[in-house]
């Protein structure tokens, strides 16, 4: 009856369940440089609780942080939030207050910047004015005192790479924005280091470019086993690119786990409002036989397990996405009135009234997909969710008692 | 904002022009002088000729002075250039609390009346026996011409991103090679505008020259101060002309190199 439970549906529920349970498995009590100290192993770059402070001012709060060889991990967050800071720290542009930086198991916190053989790819491309493009990509070879023939082999080998040896003659300011990103990426790559750093590359450029530029970017990364670190304050960009992402907020890694994770098992209220639209809903945590539930006066919500005790305080979080909808009442179902109802191409977007209980209502959002059937909600309907896709977390304020309006958060 | 402000009327245009000639017209009466009568100095010249610039080629004395000017000039250029160019850059690139001092102190040349800072280096050369010596003349001329070197670069650091250094860095380059291979070609521009500058500081600089020289160390500007007090040679009006020929080159050689650099294509 419900309307997005079919097989490919089931199929990401189930992954997104062993993945958590992973993630749990991973967080047994154990501080977290431990834990990052443990997938050492086959790390490219290890981040030893290192931190930055300018004066009374801290950039970077204690951070550890451990990147396989050939990941693709992506900082996300919010303006200030300390993202390039741990990116300059790791390129050795700035020196930590605290800490060490290993990359390939060799110390480099006290490395001059260019002894630690990075690439790195800048917002504002940093390209060299006074040279053209295969000048400018020939840059670090000649650095490294490169035979010119084996100069000229890599620099087409990596222009060809980013499509662009028609142009090599040419002065940045004679190409487009895009193009420059290219001849960035094309330097970065062409002494082919293990590790390349990008401090929001695609910052500068439109909407359609950026998608291509991604994908671009991706491709590269996979296909030449690079590691790389990129910065992001757009969460579909950090999505849809990367191996894992770390959220920072006010100079912390707030959590870091694959893009499934961190979006459908947000750890804390902020990250599940950064990466997306959430519905949260405020009780307090309540055990049932058939598991963990949120009771929101007396109504109990299907949670996956959390880190909470009965009676605690806790928001629930699901994703529109994972909201099951239905015409009739359901064991467990939640009764809703549509206020507004919107199609997007293959997906429809519902916002709703829920009534979770005789006395409080609360809006909520739906993402469902499209279907030729799909009637139009007119008035009432029905709605859940599968307990797994259900995160508890701590709340930081009490829910209110039982009112109309909602906890202002 | 009406435009009728800054449409130039015949007026205001009339005006400009007459200040302009006010200003210039003493300076450019030594042109016609000099190709006039080899004997007195008399204007309008009655007869036509380039019979003075004859008598300045066989002069040896005249000639001394301009190679020395000349040689001058270009040491005290270049020792001015590469102590102003590394200066600054690094005060540029400072975040020291102390930078405006420093910006102040190395400005004094400039600022200080130039008698004051030639007694200055007279007292101090005659202690140390630089005086009527070509190299003190050369020192004291790069100390003079220092500051215009120094503002043309630290202006021109406004256009060197220090993302630039930071990315050649990352790359691999020491702060020495991105320096000259990306920091030194960005500044060109400005390099030689101030080098060019402080060439004409030196050449025309007569009280700091006069102060340290000896028979043997008479700059040009130095020889024509003497000349005009003494016999009144009419070949001063070659030498005046030659002077103002060059001085107009240079500015606007190094007017048109800043202009330029100031738009970025
Ligand atoms: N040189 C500095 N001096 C003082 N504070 C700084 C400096 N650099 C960064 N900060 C502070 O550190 C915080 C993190 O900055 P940053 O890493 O640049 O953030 P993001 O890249 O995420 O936007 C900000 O609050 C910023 O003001
Ligand atoms: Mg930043």
């Amino acid at each position: 009856m419900s309307l997005n439970d079919d097989q490919t549906f089931r199929q990401r529920h189930v992954l997104h369940a062993l993945l958590r349970t992973a993630h749990k498995l991973r967080q047994i009590s154990y501080p977290s440089y431990m834990l990052e100290m443990g997938r050492h192993n086959m790390s490219n770059l290890l981040v030893d609780r290192v931190s930055k402070k300018y004066g009374t001012v801290t950039a970077l709060h204690e951070t550890s942080l451990s990147v396989d060889a050939g990941e693709f991990l992506t900082l996300l967050g919010p303006s200030g939030s300390g993202k390039s800071t741990l990116l300059n720290l790791i390129c050795g542009l700035i020196d930590p207050s605290s800490g060490r930086i290993l990359i390939d198991d060799r110390d480099v916190t006290r490395e001059a910047m260019n002894k630690r053989g990075l690439g790195m790819v800048f917002q504002n491309y940093a390209l060299f004015p006074h040279m053209d493009v295969r000048a400018n990509v020939s840059f670090p070879l000649k650095v490294r005192k490169f035979a010119s023939q084996e100069i000229k082999k890599r620099v087409d080998d990596a222009l060809g790479a980013v499509q662009l040896l028609h142009l090599a003659d040419r002065k940045p300011a004679n190409i487009s924005g895009g193009q420059q990103q290219r001849v960035s990426l094309a330097r970065a790559l062409v002494y082919q280091p293990k590790l390349i750093l990008l401090d929001e590359p695609l910052g500068a450029l439109d909407k359609n470019l950026r998608a291509d530029m991604q994908y671009h970017i991706k491709q590269l990364q996979r296909e030449r086993g690079i590691t790389m670190i990129y910065v992001t304050h757009d969460q579909e960009e950090a999505l849809s690119m990367s191996d894992r992402v770390a959220i920072l907020s006010d100079g912390r890694i707030q959590q870091i786990g694959t893009p499934s994770e961190i979006y459908f098992n947000p750890t804390s209220l902020f990250c599940a409002k950064f990466l997306g639209e959430a519905n949260i809903f405020s009780g307090f945590v309540q055990s049932s036989a058939e598991g963990t539930n949120v009771d929101i006066d007396g109504n109990l919500l299907p949670a996956s397990p959390g880190p909470l005790k009965d009676g605690d305080p806790a928001d629930l979080i699901v994703r529109p996405e994972n909201i099951i909808v239905s015409h009739d009442p359901r064991r467990g179902f939640i009764q809703a009135f549509v206020k507004e109802l919107a199609m997007v191409g293959s997906t429809v977007k519902i916002r709703a009234t829920a009534r979770l209980s005789e006395e409080r209502a609360q809006e909520i959002t739906i993402q469902t997909l499209n279907r030729p059937h799909m009637p139009s909600f007119e008035g009432t309907f029905w709605f859940g969710w599968n307990r797994e896709d259900a995160t508890v977390i701590p709340a930081l304020q009490l829910p209110l008692a039982s009112h109309q309006d909602q906890p202002g958060r | 904002m009406s435009t009728k402000l800054f449409k130039a009327s015949w007026t205001t245009t009339l005006f400009s022009w007459s200040v302009l000639a006010f200003l210039l017209l003493p300076t450019l009466i030594v042109i016609p002088l000099s190709f006039g009568d080899p004997v007195e100095l008399v204007f309008p010249p009655p007869v036509w000729s380039v019979r003075i610039y004859n008598q300045l080629w066989a002069d040896a004395a005249w000639l001394n002075s301009a190679t020395l000017s000349l040689r001058i000039g270009l040491a005290s250029t270049v020792l001015a250039t590469c102590i102003a160019v590394p200066a600054a850059y690094g005060l540029y690139r400072s975040s020291s609390a102390i930078r405006q001092l420093v910006y102040g102190l190395f400005m004094t040349p400039a600022v200080v009346p130039v008698v004051v800072l030639a007694l200055g280096i007279y007292l101090y050369f005659v202690r140390i026996g630089l005086v009527g010596r070509e190299v003190g003349l050369v020192v004291a001329h790069a100390v003079y011409a220092f500051p215009f070197v120094f503002a043309a670069v630290l202006s021109g650091m406004k256009d060197v991103d220090q993302n630039l250094e930071r990315a050649a860095h990352v790359m691999g380059a020491s702060h020495f090679y991105a320096f000259i291979h990306i920091v030194l070609p960005l500044l060109a521009r400005s390099i030689t505008a101030g080098a060019l500058f402080a060439f004409l500081m030196s050449f025309d600089e007569t009280v700091i020259a006069y102060f340290l020289a000896s028979t043997e160390m008479t700059t040009l500007p130095v020889r024509m101060f003497q000349s005009v007090r003494w016999d009144s040679t009419p070949i001063l009006a070659a030498v005046s002309t030659l002077l103002t020929v060059l001085s107009f080159a240079i500015c606007m050689v190094a007017g048109i190199g800043l202009a330029r650099k100031s738009k970025p294509s």
